[in-house]
């Protein structure tokens, strides 16, 4: 058959790697350009929230030099305490972008950084392409490898964390978690330590990048012990695991955020129990090896199961006795979801930490997903060693992906695996060309003939000739899997077009007219601050918009998006949830200059701080449970209002007014508006004394206030502003009542 | 063969020449030193000296048409103009010519004494010397900044904006003036405060006020004066903003492989409009949207640039500001901008424009086929009235060009020649960068010359180096597939 020839002949080797390099660099093309709909769409632009972050660590990596970079002190953050930023980031992604930009300027290619850092994780994506057909190929053939690749180039799961300005550590790690596999298997294959010191050197790499690294730290150790488990111990498992054990952990500890934890930490024990049991393990063999005996291999069984008795004993031990730290409450998270939102609400209330729910997988994934159990079982049919690893990832990815959303990132490039292998082997035996030999089909009809007639049963496994020959049946599959290929190219670039390609930090909205209109206002705000405010202003706000404000506004805030110091961030919250008499003394102990709220009550833009309210509430709570409740922001009946119903607890507190502050003068007497709510707000909107309004942008969605200097008599706001509006001094009754509440100035 | 190696080594020589021969060559300067004590001869009487000040752009436009006699005995060709020192700062530029006669333009030049003198001049330098006894009818135009500023300097978002102008009674003069009156050009006839001179002598007060129009004078038989008599005052309504933009760098980039001259500017600018003196109210600025009164705040930038202007982009260090409206056809280039915010008074904004020029409609190239003649807009700011602290203008020629020349229709402070280097380039582009200040927009729009020689090699040196470059890598992986590393065997 001449298309056979064509594929397996090896006089056409160099035109089939000719053929599959095109097709990947088509790959690589097509998981790169669909990810731009946003830089087209917009512009070339950072997303989000942390990206920011990684966008102002890189433009500081590249204007300063690397040491500088290591030796980071960042007093520009977490005012005053501020972040010893060059210890407590991993540096991967941005001295990956560095490199990028210095080789760039060397050719003299005029490159900014930030389009550096916005076209990163499209670029990677590419990579990660390739780095899952190598890894598809070592598990099945090209053809699989060939088809995982297009998966993982253009599956939502993915695409959702890589789009162009998409800055994020999951951009460069992806790829560098699909490439460590393979060098693992690939090690493991060839019991090469050369391999292993590969995968030990992109495991390095994939430490520098990742939090997720545990994430590799846990799963080849538990390949490897499975693998001693169902008595495939092998010279070439021991080379392999050691090579990168030993290395990769001594890399791994040059990460200074890492440091010691590879030796401390219970998260990196199973890897370390893997090393000393396969070092018990290659004893006991050669030992085996060299006395032969019956008994010896329950002997090994049990000695193996006391072995890991005692050492998980031993494990436990040193994590009571403080020597190992105990698992970080994001890993309890991990297995009890409601652990969280109990006991740090500060993890609960990030969204992408919450369980995932059930269409998540379908629209991730699409047919992938469906695939993904047949490809699971096809690696049970052949079972070797590497098949062994994909079953393991499949099943811990599958869970850990169901526990919080953002980990439908890890569980993405297995499923495109398993399915690519699923529809590979379809493909296989469908587009068979190859015809039944009709002198063997003849013998065999003769036969079944004679056969009929001896028991008049019709059964086809008795025949000699099984395959599937039918022009019609493979025509019907073939086309029914070209269709579902071609709805899941739809499905993702629908997915990926209106789901995961918006900045964020710029909203687009239609004009009447169809023409798109761009709302932007939060870099209107950011860049009023940069240019309008002292370079050392002070500015607080909720943590979500803390590394927008560093990038953007380029000035001090008080908390950001690193969630490190809990307390901080609940004085913030307390800030926000209290009176404005209780606030007041708050902020000037920070030196705050500059307050800012979201507001979306005028656009009706979801996402703003009054619909976050609750989560600063309940982490002030968390920390000083006597001074702010969140029973006291819900009226008697339990509902979270803000209209004429409020609870006076929320109607004075400082986020309420900051966020209602002169709205209602927007409206005519009585009609004011919230149409994120949708409820009428109250006719008398909420005075404000300690603060004044600076700036409100063009859809009032940032609002920024101005904290008021000491009043120059020595009055405190309250009766300063009443005193100008020319009212008498009244006796406050609320002022009596609570006494001690005073002003508390330091 | 032998041929083909003896061009290629042709080439290279002739491309290494071209970097050496990249010399600097110099331009006349508009100064003249002079010694420290230096007075002007008294050679010249001011038969007749009128002064109009024109107040209606955020500085001053003084128009001074003087009938200037030479009353000395021999032929004399320069007229000296004096200032004080601290006035002398802020004149923006000083023209001068014939107004009836047929001599045009002259030449004027800044006269240097030393830092310290508190007088100084700008001497005017007639074409044609002129007879004793003749007279001459010159006509002055100089533009001063900071002359105005807004009184109160701090105003309610929605209120009214004062300007207020200071200056003299007289035109500073180095000679006997025998007649001489001031007009001031206000843009309206809100005038709340103005100083009052005596009244003349024939009982009239001085100024006399006609609409939008003061004049202060006529005054007869005044002996030279540098300071100008009375400080006069005025304050007037004004309520746009006051643009002022710190520092400006525009590159102006030639590409011959492209056929494009790209320009790019950048915006550092502040409005010196009176203040807030309440801090922004958002209500307040959506309320007056609808019947837009005049403010004091920047709300739009309006450039015209040159038909045929194409892909302009409007940027800041966050990105793209999304506000900007550009229409473009046969007739026009008409670039709307709108900041991020409206600009009040004191508050700062950066933005970078840029737009791209097809290259043939400024360059001209000489039969030689070897030097180039560029004519290009030396500033096309917004049509806006505007005040430049700072301007540099950087013209980046073609890798390879030599012996550049320019003319610049403004004197330039300081020129530097330097090599840009982008885009694959090896030796660096040949760049000019021209600096000056205290620029106004009445410069706008006028032409830079640039013309320089670059040989047709120059232009091959790119391919050749990515060739060259290319074929060594592939080469060197050639060698590095070639070799064996395997241990064992």
């Amino acid at each position: 058959m001449s298309l056979d020839a064509f594929l397996k002949d090896e006089s056409t080797r160099n035109l089939r790697s000719l053929l599959k390099a095109v097709i990947l660099i088509t790959i690589a093309g097509a998981a790169v350009s669909s990810r731009l709909f946003s830089v087209i769409r917009f512009e070339s632009i950072i997303h989000e929230f942390d990206p920011w972050f990684n966008f102002r660590a890189s433009k500081y990596l590249v204007q300063n030099d690397f040491y500088s970079f290591w030796d980071w002190f960042d007093d520009r953050t977490w005012y005053p305490l501020g972040r010893v930023t060059g210890g407590t980031l991993y540096p991967g992604l941005m001295v990956t972008s560095g490199i990028i930009y210095h080789i760039l300027r060397f050719l003299t290619f005029p490159v900014d950084i930030r389009n550096i850092c916005v076209m990163l994780a499209p670029a990677f994506s590419g990579l990660t392409a390739l780095a899952t057909y190598l890894f598809t190929k070592e598990m099945k053939d090209d053809a699989a490898g060939l088809l995982a690749a297009a998966f993982i180039g253009i599956a939502p799961g993915y695409i959702s964390r890589s789009v162009a300005g998409s800055y994020d550590n999951e951009a460069i790690a992806i790829f560098l978690l699909m490439f460590t596999f393979y060098l693992w298997i690939k090690a493991l294959k060839l019991g090469s330590a050369f391999w292993g010191a590969l995968c030990a050197l992109f495991y390095f790499y994939m430490v520098a990048a990742w939090g997720g690294y545990v994430f590799i730290t846990n799963m080849i150790p538990l390949h490897a012990f499975v693998l001693v488990l169902m008595g495939r111990f092998s010279a070439r498992l021991y080379v392999a695991y050691c090579s990168w054990y030993a290395l990769g952990t001594l890399a791994s500890m040059q990460i200074p955020f890492v440091g010691f934890l590879p030796i401390r930490s219970s998260e990196h024990m199973a890897a370390l129990g893997v090393f000393g049991l396969l070092q018990i393990v290659a004893f006991v063999d050669y030992v085996r090896s060299q006395v032969p005996s019956k008994q010896f291999q329950s002997l090994l069984r049990s000695f193996i199961v006391v072995a890991f008795i005692l050492s998980s004993a031993a494990l436990v031990l040193l994590t009571v006795s403080g020597t190992i730290a105990p698992w970080s409450g994001r890993f309890y998270s991990l297995w009890d979801t409601g652990y969280a939102k109990i006991h740090i609400p500060i993890i609960a209330s990030v969204s992408e930490h919450q369980p995932t729910a059930w269409p998540a997988f379908f629209f991730d994934l699409e047919m992938l997903i469906w695939l993904f159990p047949a490809g699971v079982y096809m690696c049970f049919r052949t079972l070797a060693d590497e098949h062994v690893f994909v079953i393991i990832y499949g099943i811990m990815a599958s869970y850990f992906a169901g526990v919080m959303v953002r980990l439908m990132l890890t569980l993405t490039p297995v499923v495109c695996v398993a399915a690519a292998i699923a529809l590979s082997n379809i493909l296989d035996v469908y587009t068979n060309l190859e015809k039944p030999d009709p002198a063997v089909v003849a013998a065999a009809k003769a036969a079944e003939e004679k056969e009929e007639k001896k028991s008049g049963l019709l059964n086809a496994a008795r025949g000699t000739v099984v395959g599937i020959y039918a022009t019609g049946s493979k025509l019907t599959v073939v086309g029914a899997f070209t269709f579902y290929l071609f709805l899941f190219v739809l499905h993702c670039t629908w997915v990926t077009s209106n789901a995961y390609s918006s900045p964020s930090v710029v909203l687009a909205s239609r004009l009447p007219d169809g023409s798109q209109h761009i709302i932007d206002d939060y870099r209107e705000a950011y860049y009023w601050l940069r240019k309008n405010t002292p370079y050392d202003a002070k500015i607080m706000s909720w943590w979500d918009y803390g590394y927008q404000i560093g990038g953007m506004a380029d000035r001090t805030t008080l908390v950001d998006n690193n969630t490190w110091n809990n307390t901080h961030i609940a004085t913030v919250g307390k800030a926000m949830a209290s009176r404005e008499e209780v606030s007041y003394p708050i902020l000037r102990k920070h030196d705050v200059d500059y307050v800012l709220v979201i507001f979306g009550g005028l656009l009706g833009y979801s996402g703003d701080d009054i619909n976050k309210f609750l989560w600063m509430i309940r982490i002030a709570e968390g920390v000083w449970p006597d001074e702010v409740k969140e029973r006291e922001f819900f009226t008697s009946r339990g509902e979270y209002r803000v209209d004429d119903g409020a609870t006076e607890t929320m109607k004075n507190s400082l986020m309420y007014k900051m966020s209602y502050y002169n709205y209602n003068t927007l409206f005519p007497a009585g009609q004011a508006q919230d149409r994120v709510r949708g409820v009428k707000l109250p006719a008398v909107g909420p005075t404000l004394n300690t603060l004044e309004e600076a700036f409100t942008s063009e859809n009032w969605i940032v609002r920024i206030y101005k904290v008021k200097d000491l009043d120059n008599l020595g009055r405190d706001h309250a009766s300063a502003a009443a005193f100008e509006s020319g009212k008498k001094k009244r006796k406050s009754k609320a002022g009596k009542a609570k006494g001690a509440r005073k002003l508390r100035i330091v | 063969m032998r041929s083909f190696i003896a061009s290629g080594a042709l080439l290279l020589t002739s491309l290494l020449t071209v970097v050496s021969a990249a010399a600097p060559s110099s331009e006349p300067t508009t100064k003249r030193f002079l010694p420290r004590d230096f007075t002007p001869p008294n050679v010249f009487k001011n038969t007749n000296l009128l002064r109009s000040i024109d107040l209606t752009k955020p500085y001053s436009r003084e128009t001074v048409a003087v009938i200037v006699e030479n009353i000395s005995e021999e032929k004399q060709d320069e007229y000296f103009v004096p200032f004080q020192a601290d006035e002398f700062g802020k004149v923006s530029y000083f023209d001068a010519r014939d107004k009836k006669g047929p001599l045009g333009e002259f030449e004027v030049n800044e006269v240097v004494l030393g830092e310290d003198v508190p007088t100084q001049y700008y001497s005017v330098r007639f074409s044609e010397p002129l007879e004793p006894g003749k007279q001459i009818t010159l006509q002055l135009s100089i533009a001063k900044t900071n002359v105005v500023r807004p009184v109160p300097a701090e105003i309610e978002q929605t209120d009214k904006q004062f300007l207020q102008w200071t200056g003299s009674q007289y035109f500073p003069s180095a000679y006997t003036t025998e007649k001489q009156k001031t007009k001031l050009k206000l843009p309206n006839n809100d005038t709340p405060e103005f100083t009052k001179l005596e009244p003349k002598s024939d009982g009239t007060s001085d100024p006399t006020k006609v609409g939008s129009t003061f004049t202060y004078g006529p005054y007869e038989a005044m002996e030279p004066t540098v300071g100008g008599g009375e400080t006069v005052s005025i304050r007037y309504e004004y309520t746009h903003p006051l643009v002022h933009v710190d520092k400006l760098t525009r590159d102006v980039e030639v590409s011959h492989w492209g056929g494009n001259l790209a320009i790019e500017e950048k915006y550092w600018m502040t409005n010196h409009a009176a203040k807030l003196k309440n801090q922004f109210s958002r209500v307040k600025w959506a309320a007056t949207a609808y019947y837009n009164p005049p403010t004091t705040a920047i709300k739009t930038l309006t450039y015209d640039l040159k038909v045929g202007a194409m892909d302009p982009y409007f940027t800041d260090e966050i990105g793209n500001i999304s506000t900007s409206r550009f229409r473009s056809n046969t007739r026009e280039a008409h670039l709307e901008l709108k900041p991020r915010y409206p600009l009040f008074g004191g508050w700062n904004h950066f933005y970078t424009i840029g737009w791209n020029h097809d290259l043939h409609e400024f360059l001209r190239v000489k039969p030689s086929g070897e030097d180039f003649v560029l004519k290009v807009p030396f500033l096309e700011g917004p049509k806006e009235p505007v005040v430049y602290e700072q301007v540099e203008v950087r013209v980046i020629l073609p890798e390879g060009a030599t012996d550049v020349k320019y003319s610049a229709p403004v004197p330039i402070e300081k020129e530097e020649r330097f090599l840009h280097k982008t885009f694959m380039d090896t030796v660096g582009r040949t760049a000019v960068k021209l600096t000056l200040s205290n620029v106004v927009d009445e410069q706008h729009h006028k032409e830079l010359i640039v013309s320089y020689h670059m040989p047709k090699t120059a232009i091959l040196r790119k391919p050749f180096v990515i060739f060259t470059a290319l074929s060594t890598l592939f080469v060197i992986s050639w060698i590095v597939s070639k070799i064996d590393t395997r241990i064992g065997k």
